[in-house]
């Protein structure tokens, strides 16, 4: 089954009531994740520095998916609008959706979500990768700001 | 800071500012802005001010307090003294921070006050005189900052006049010539206070904030929490000039920023001027690069007109806030915090930033 790297919208930053436990590994490690938006084109998925929150939407029609969905844990999230998002407010949708936390927790290639990659001392390189089933309920919501690209897996491109 | 930027004074030309004009034009928002009443004003603000977009003030004129943007009364130097008729609205910043201190305001001096006066006739036509400097001013955009502290004189003196019966019998005269000189500047007041605030009306000097920075954290704080942040008192900073103050908080890791970021960037943009409310302003170094690498640079060094860029509101989702945001939300994934020496991450975010214009540069107002 093919695999995708995404890499969804960025339309804010965490927030000040975010609780970290470590802010300089990528991803970061939260405990309390506060989501604070500058803006909102109206995708489904978004993200900031490999972390990631859904529409309920989006977590309902993951939790459809049959084989159950693989790799994510469903979480609180706080969310809150920026100053930066009020002032442009026309722009935006009036009012934010309800959101859930992504947590990802799965391998790479093997479950529906995963975090490719690796962190040496240094530089990292490190993004998302989704299933394909993941990418087609992604598609299938809104996905307009987002993008996917096939993931090759390290050994097949040793082949 | 130096980034380089040299189409930044290359005057417009004709062509280009046609484009612009008709591009301004088109947008719906320009049209249609007279509605609603004055009432729908005063609650679009105050709902902008409940929900943390202007911080908070009253303006205690009796039973109606009246709600208005105060940060940037607060911490800007004195541009003109005035005499005001009405103390208790001249409040010490560092005692009271949360009433207007309209004799620290970096506005127009547009009303002194009315003061001085022997007779009824001088007073009225003083009061004319000061209502159509003000009318004048609030006439124009972004005015509607400063129309609350104009207030406060006129009605002063309107009230101090009405108080005395022996004045009355000047009224008529004086009104006829208000109405003549002022109906017309008095209409486009009514027309702009009668619909729901935009950033045309609040113009670039709403977005106008606290000039006070902690270093690590991108957006600014209130003097208060600055002065508390620095581990002074209220008292201790009121006891302070204001240089004692910069340098003293200065030396606790709080930055001083003479001008916010869109004030200065219009300011160095002067061809754009009208057009605020199309142009959303950019850092080309985001500032989120405060809080993802705290010290590497300083919220004056972005603020500064080399690291800003205009983007057109129509294309600030999908461009600024979509490939923009992605394209720094990679880079702080790929460099996370001490990845690199701090002269090699500030080169590669200095770099990046300038990789950026390369890429999008048409896409910035004015070109890069």
């Amino acid at each position: 089954m093919p695999f995708y790297i995404v890499e969804p919208e960025v339309p804010g930053r965490f927030g000040k009531q975010c609780v970290f436990k470590d802010r300089l590994a990528r991803p970061p490690v939260v405990e309390k994740l506060h989501y604070e938006f500058d803006g909102w084109s109206g995708d489904d998925l978004l993200s900031v520095i490999l972390t990631y929150i859904g529409t309920l939407r989006l977590a309902a029609a993951l939790q459809k998916l049959d084989p159950p969905v693989s790799g994510v844990e469903f979480d609180d999230v706080v969310v809150t609008k920026s100053s930066e998002y009020r002032r442009w407010g026309e722009l935006q949708p009036d009012n934010l959706d309800d959101f859930v936390w992504l947590k990802i927790n799965g391998d790479v290639g093997v479950d529906d979500f995963g975090i490719a990659g690796r962190q040496q001392v240094g530089v990292a390189d490190r993004y998302l990768v989704v299933s394909e089933r993941v990418l087609a309920t992604l598609r299938s919501l809104n996905f307009s700001q987002g993008t996917a690209v096939e993931y090759l897996h390290p050994s097949s491109r040793s082949m | 800071m130096a980034f380089e930027n040299s189409e930044q004074n290359k005057p417009v030309d004709a062509s280009t500012q046609a484009q612009r004009f008709a591009w301004a034009a088109s947008v719906s928002e320009y049209q249609g802005m007279t509605s609603s009443s004055i009432q729908n004003r005063v609650d679009a603000n105050q709902a902008a001010i409940e929900s943390g977009f202007f911080n908070d003030l009253v303006i205690d004129f009796g039973n109606e307090p009246i709600l208005a943007q105060a940060s940037h009364y607060r911490d800007y130097p004195t541009v003109q003294s005035t005499e005001p008729a009405h103390q208790s609205l001249f409040q010490d910043p560092f005692t009271a921070p949360n009433k207007l201190i309209t004799g620290e305001s970096n506005q127009p001096n547009i009303s002194g006050g009315v003061k001085d006066l022997n007779s009824a006739g001088q007073l009225f036509t003083g009061m004319v005189h000061e209502g159509l400097k003000t009318l004048d001013f609030l006439s124009k955009p972004a005015a509607i900052n400063d129309s609350i502290i104009s207030m406060g004189p006129i009605l002063d003196t309107a009230v101090n006049y009405y108080t005395n019966p022996e004045k009355i019998s000047h009224i008529q005269q004086d009104v006829t010539q208000f109405r003549d000189s002022g109906l017309n500047q008095a209409e486009q007041v009514i027309d702009r206070l009668s619909h729901p605030m935009n950033q045309n009306d609040v113009g670039h000097n709403s977005a106008a904030m606290s000039p006070w920075f902690i270093y690590g954290l991108k957006k600014p704080v209130s003097r208060a929490t600055a002065v508390e942040a620095g581990g002074l008192t209220m008292d201790e900073a009121a006891n302070l000039s204001k240089s004692e103050l910069i340098d003293k908080l200065g030396t606790a890791g709080v930055e001083w920023t003479e001008q916010n970021y869109r004030d200065v960037f219009f300011k160095g943009h002067p061809e754009l001027v009208g057009f605020e409310d199309q142009i959303v302003v950019h850092h080309a170094i985001e500032q989120q690069v405060l809080e993802e690498y705290p010290m590497l640079f300083t919220a004056g060094e972005l603020n500064d007109l080399s690291n800003l860029r205009g983007i057109p509101k129509d294309i600030d989702n999908t461009f600024h806030k979509g490939e923009l945001r992605k394209d720094w939300d990679s880079f702080y994934r790929k460099y996370p915090p001490g990845c690199l020496s701090r002269d090699d991450l500030r080169t590669r975010i200095i770099e990046h930033a300038a990789e950026i214009d390369r890429i999008h540069g048409k896409k910035f107002e004015p070109p890069q």
